[in-house]
């Protein structure tokens, strides 16, 4: 019966001729999967953090959009208007005046026994604006009529997502964007400044300082979240940066604490406060509801605007807003009338298949300066089989294209919002990350070139450790846990037994575990660097997905010399992104000097690994060219002295040439530099004491363990005097009546 | 007392001293108290001085959904140790002696169907809570009321006053439950405490109000204070050295009555009122967070509450 084909398919036949080709589909499928790795939705998929896999994007994009005309989408935003003016009203009545509990439309034992009615708001002076962002699914039925699925009030998610994708869709549907005989696709780049502005409307601070607040990279829309704060230019924060004062929230960075106003809340209300009775052991920011309840920050949206979603409230809901508003709403509930009638199918390309499916759409207001604003678009949801539409399965996420270019928002000319300049300020823990970040890149790299240079060594030449009496392989074992800083149990003990024949004395097993700690190394860099993505350069992500992906292969199995190669060349185009691409403020520096000082930890090491003792001069000589080569200084070197190795030249080149960019001197000499610039006594102090004791070195190679511990303190140092991180919050005791 | 009497009045002098040490130093902490006593219709709080120790950084005063009185502290330098003093004089008249109420079956009816301001105030203390999760021990609290209520078990007659229902079940949880501080701990689900029969006041206030809310009566959660036993009496009450708790019934048109099922008592006429709410949740003495390294962390309480000679005649208008 073709009345019963939806207008959705209807819309979606003049693209039919290019979106019906399931290879055209196939190669916009791969495209698309490969920007949205590149623009850092996908490389969380390969992090687990503390053994659980670490959530990514919580679908794949389905390259056959939603298609709604302009008409449609008409009635529809108008809908999403009067659905979120009226929950508007009644949340602000339901922690007000409570007439609709008074009336008895809503029975007050109803609400005070749900977990997301925060008795504490009832009374306190509300904020200007509950809902400053709102989202809703909707369905189209087979019988032609829309339904709402269900309303988000508490954190929405999804207008993030929303703008991600359709800048992915953008360019994997060059081809057919802007063709449509209904006119052009209507544009939501504009949305993000409409949501800039509502943030900015929910509190009455002028030039208000706002944050996106999230969960974490362990949260399953983190990938939203980070993209939400770049795209709005406002720091994301979790907990741990922020603490209340004098009922005021303050975001914690270095040197000082700065004032927030608005916290736009990715967090579920029970995390937000450890102190309140509902809250979970997630942590949160201890005081925080009483900041709010005092008005000191306001929170978009505010908090306890959950009870809107509660399930065993709303049925409640159409007579409570009717009674508030004076209408009805114009879109019926999903109801099981609806789920009988079922959902239209919509085209869809599953598994590499043309086929239909049932979607539910999501659809984004928010409530800025001049009224509610809808986006030309949302999420589209592919629903499996079996799927209850208000939790579908991670099948496949759509686009929503809305034909008409007068329905796109447009860029907004309003007042200009005052300026906060917060780059200056950087969160502590965003500084922390990029220190660890700095260290895992550098440790990695001097892992991989390790490996690679000592596993190439060893099949150049398999007689190597014969030739030296025995005396290369232990060397090699050393350096190896010198390197990975750590002591590689197994194989040194089966090194000093010299068990395995065949093995060089343990080298094989040692380097198995190097790949473990390549491996550690790696998961370090990806997910620091993934907390701080807003910082790094767009292309970063790339990179550092690339890296997960070879980190996943290496948790399997012992690193190839191929591998190793691969994982130092990423890190290399990491190097040259850090370098070259990422702003150097305060949040770079001290990933940089993370960088410098565990590059320091390195080549002390490798000095300290490699020194001549009582060998042969062969295998000094081995040992001296391992140390070059590790330190990717060999061929500088050759380049410079052209002569045999000589070990007393080769240390001095590696210990304290000004000119090699490889070397201690350099690295402590860039520490130092940092450590000027940050206004650090001490720390210009312990590099100048550092740089003292290098020259004696090339003299005496015995002086680089003091030179090696004094780098470790150096390191330990900064992290004392910049990062000494609040722990979490442990509650106190309960007290207990009687005796208790 | 005899007719004609003026009614008395008592002056309460309650010292009540919590104190926590930690094996670590704590570099923050957060704190959110009631234990300040609140006003109601049968006491009047004449004094009252909250002393902390350490000096906190930050200390506000509020006044929660309830009423009750929140102070809530900031301490933002190392401490390891945490000392909370509430030292109040208030002034109790002792309540009357309630009759036998309205039918239940009526209070039930009409308490569901409450509107305008009495809907706000009231209906709230029908619902399950927290502590009193009414979709898992409904059932169970419901038959328990039968059983305990009942002339003959299992049988309320419809036409039995609400006092007296309360009455009965006060008698009962005190007769059929033991007093036994070391059979629960704050976590333990009150399954557990209609099941096994033991528990502690707060325990019993949660069987009793959510006895009293599984057959459609509101009841409240009340903590507070009891009379310490004077040195030459034979009448030492059971919580006496510690926070108490107890309930509270509505009775239409009487306000709400208080009733002790740990002592066996309506009305309550040795308690000083510190806050209610809807259950132990809602009224915690102290609740609140530290910031520092992993710690243990040991608790103390200490509480008397002695009548005093009022030093000056009770206010004309008492």
């Amino acid at each position: 019966m073709n009345d019963r084909r939806s207008e959705l398919t209807a819309a979606t036949l003049p693209f039919a001729g290019l979106l019906s080709d399931v290879t055209v589909l196939r190669r916009m499928r791969a495209e698309a999967d490969r920007m949205l790795a590149a623009r850092g939705a996908a490389h969380l998929v390969a992090v687990p953090a503390d053994g659980q896999p670490a959530p990514g994007r919580p679908w794949s994009i389905d390259p056959i959009p939603v298609v709604i005309d302009g008409a449609t989408f008409d009635g529809l935003a108008a809908a999403v208007v009067e659905r979120m003016r009226g929950l508007e009203r009644l949340v602000a009545d339901l922690y007000g005046a409570r007439t609709v509990v008074q009336s008895g439309v809503v029975p007050a034992e109803q609400l005070v026994r749900s977990t997301a009615y925060r008795l504490s708001h009832v009374g306190t002076t509300g904020p200007p604006r509950w809902l400053a962002t709102y989202a809703v699914d909707v369905a189209r039925l087979r019988d032609g009529t829309w339904r709402v699925v269900q309303d988000c009030t508490d954190a929405p998610s999804g207008l993030g997502f929303a703008l991600l994708d359709r800048s992915v869709m953008v360019r994997v549907a060059s081809d057919v964007f802007g063709r449509s005989p209904f006119g052009p696709v209507a544009s939501i780049t504009g949305f993000g400044s409409e949501l800039r502005r509502a943030l900015a409307t929910v509190t009455n601070a002028p030039g208000p300082r706002i944050v996106v607040f999230t969960q974490g990279p362990r949260h399953p829309a983190y990938v939203e979240h980070s993209y939400l704060a770049r795209h709005l230019g406002f720091h994301l924060v979790e907990a741990e940066d922020l603490v209340v004062r004098r009922q005021r929230l303050w975001l914690r960075t270095i040197g000082e604490l700065e004032p927030i106003d608005v916290a736009y809340r990715r967090v579920d209300d029970a995390a937000c406060d450890p102190v309140e009775l509902f809250s979970n052991d997630r942590g949160g920011v201890p005081g925080l509801l009483g900041a709010v309840a005092d008005g000191g920050v306001m929170m978009a949206n505010g908090h306890g605007t959950g009870v809107l979603e509660d399930p065993a409230l709303v049925p409640y809901w159409p007579k409570a807003i009717a009674a508030l508003v004076g209408e009805t709403p114009r879109l019926a509930p999903f109801d099981d009338a609806a789920r009988a009638i079922g959902i239209d199918a919509t085209p869809s390309f599953l598994d590499g298949e043309l086929t239909e499916a049932p979607v539910v759409i999501r659809l984004h207001g928010v409530a800025g300066p001049s009224g509610i604003r809808v986006m030309a678009g949302g999420n589209g949801r592919v629903l499996g089989i079996g799927d209850d539409p208000d939790q579908p399965t991670a099948l496949a996420a759509k686009d929503v294209w809305v034909l008409g270019a007068q329905r796109s928002s447009p860029v907004v000319l309003g007042p200009a919002m005052a300026q906060v300049d917060l780059s200056r300020s950087v969160p502590t823990r965003a500084a922390d990350a990029f220190f660890e970040a700095g260290r895992a890149v550098e440790r990695a790299g001097v892992v991989a070139r390790t490996i690679a240079t000592v596993g190439v060594r060893r099949e150049q030449d398999p007689a190597l450790d014969v030739d030296t009496g025995g005396q290369w392989g232990p060397r090699m074992v050393e350096l190896l846990r010198t390197v990975c800083d750590e002591p590689l149990l197994v194989a040194t003990e089966e090194a000093l037994a010299g068990m395995e024949a065949g093995d060089h004395g343990g080298v094989g097993a040692a380097m198995q575990g190097a790949s473990r700690v390549l491996a550690e190394q790696l998961r370090t860099l990806v997910a620091s660097a993934t907390s701080i993505g807003e910082y790094l350069p767009g292309t970063a992500a790339r990179v550092l997905a690339r890296l997960a992906g070879l980190r996943a292969q290496l948790a399997a199995r012992t690193v190839g010399l191929d591998m190793a190669d691969d994982i130092a060349a990423d890190l290399a185009a990491f190097d040259g992104l850090w370098a070259e691409s990422t702003v150097r403020g305060d949040a770079w520096r001290f990933g940089d000097l993370g960088r410098r000082l565990e590059r320091a930890r390195a080549v002390a090491g490798l000095v300290d690994a490699c020194r001549p003792r009582s060998e042969t001069a062969l295998t000094q000589a081995v040992n001296i060219e391992v140390m070059l080569a590790v330190n990717e200084s060999l061929n500088a070197y050759r380049r410079r002295y052209r002569t045999d190795i000589e070990p007393r030249l080769a240390i001095g080149f590696v210990v304290d040439h000004d000119d090699n960019p490889r070397s201690l001197v350099s690295a402590i000499g860039r520490a130092r530099h940092h450590a000027a610039t940050l206004g650090w006594p001490d720390g210009v102090a312990t590099a100048e004491q550092i740089l003292a004791a290098l020259p004696a070195v090339s003299r005496d190679p015995d002086l680089i363990t003091g030179v090696r511990d004094d780098v470790v303190r150096f390191l330990e140092l900064v992290d004392r005097t910049w990062f000494a991180t609040p722990v979490n919050p442990i509650r106190m005791r309960p007290v207990r009546g009687s005796r208790g | 007392m005899t007719k004609g009497d003026p009614t008395p009045v008592i002056r309460y002098s309650v010292r009540h001293r919590t104190t926590y040490q930690y094996s670590a130093q704590m570099s923050d902490g957060y704190t959110l108290t009631r234990l300040i006593p609140r006003t109601t219709d049968h006491q009047r709080v004449a004094r009252c001085e909250l002393h902390v120790d350490p000096e906190p950084d930050e200390r506000r005063s509020q006044v929660d959904a309830f009423g009750n009185h929140v102070v809530q502290l900031g301490l933002h330098h190392s401490h390891a140790h945490l000392e909370l003093a509430a030292h109040s004089d208030v002034d109790v008249t002792v309540p009357a002696e309630p009759g036998p109420g309205p039918r239940w079956r009526h209070v039930a009816a009409q308490a569901a169907s409450l509107t305008g301001a009495a809907a706000l105030d009231v209906r709230p203390f029908l619902a399950a809570s927290t502590y009193v999760n009414l979709d898992a021990v409904g059932d169970g609290l419901r038959r328990l009321v039968y059983e305990l209520a009942g002339r003959p078990a299992p049988t309320i007659d419809d036409d039995v006053g609400v006092v007296d229902l309360t009455r009965r079940l006060c008698a009962g949880i005190h007769s059929s439950f033991d007093y036994d501080p070391s059979a629960t701990d704050i976590s333990t689900p009150l399954a557990t405490v209609i099941a096994e029969r033991h528990g502690v006041c707060q325990d019993f206030a949660h069987v009793a109000i959510g006895g009293l809310r599984a057959i459609g009566i509101p009841a409240r959660y009340v903590s507070g204070y009891l009379e310490t036993a004077r040195p030459d009496g034979p009448d030492a009450l059971v919580g006496a050295d510690a926070s108490h708790a107890w309930a509270s019934v509505w009775v239409p048109g009487g306000g709400w009555v208080d009733f002790d099922p740990t002592n066996d008592l309506l009305p309550t006429v040795r308690h000083v009122t510190v806050a209610w709410g809807r259950d132990y949740g809602d009224v915690a003495p102290v609740r609140g967070v530290v910031i520092g390294p992993p710690t243990a962390q040991t608790l103390s309480v200490a509480v008397e509450s002695r009548r005093v000679t009022a030093d000056r005649p009770p206010p004309g208008d008492w």
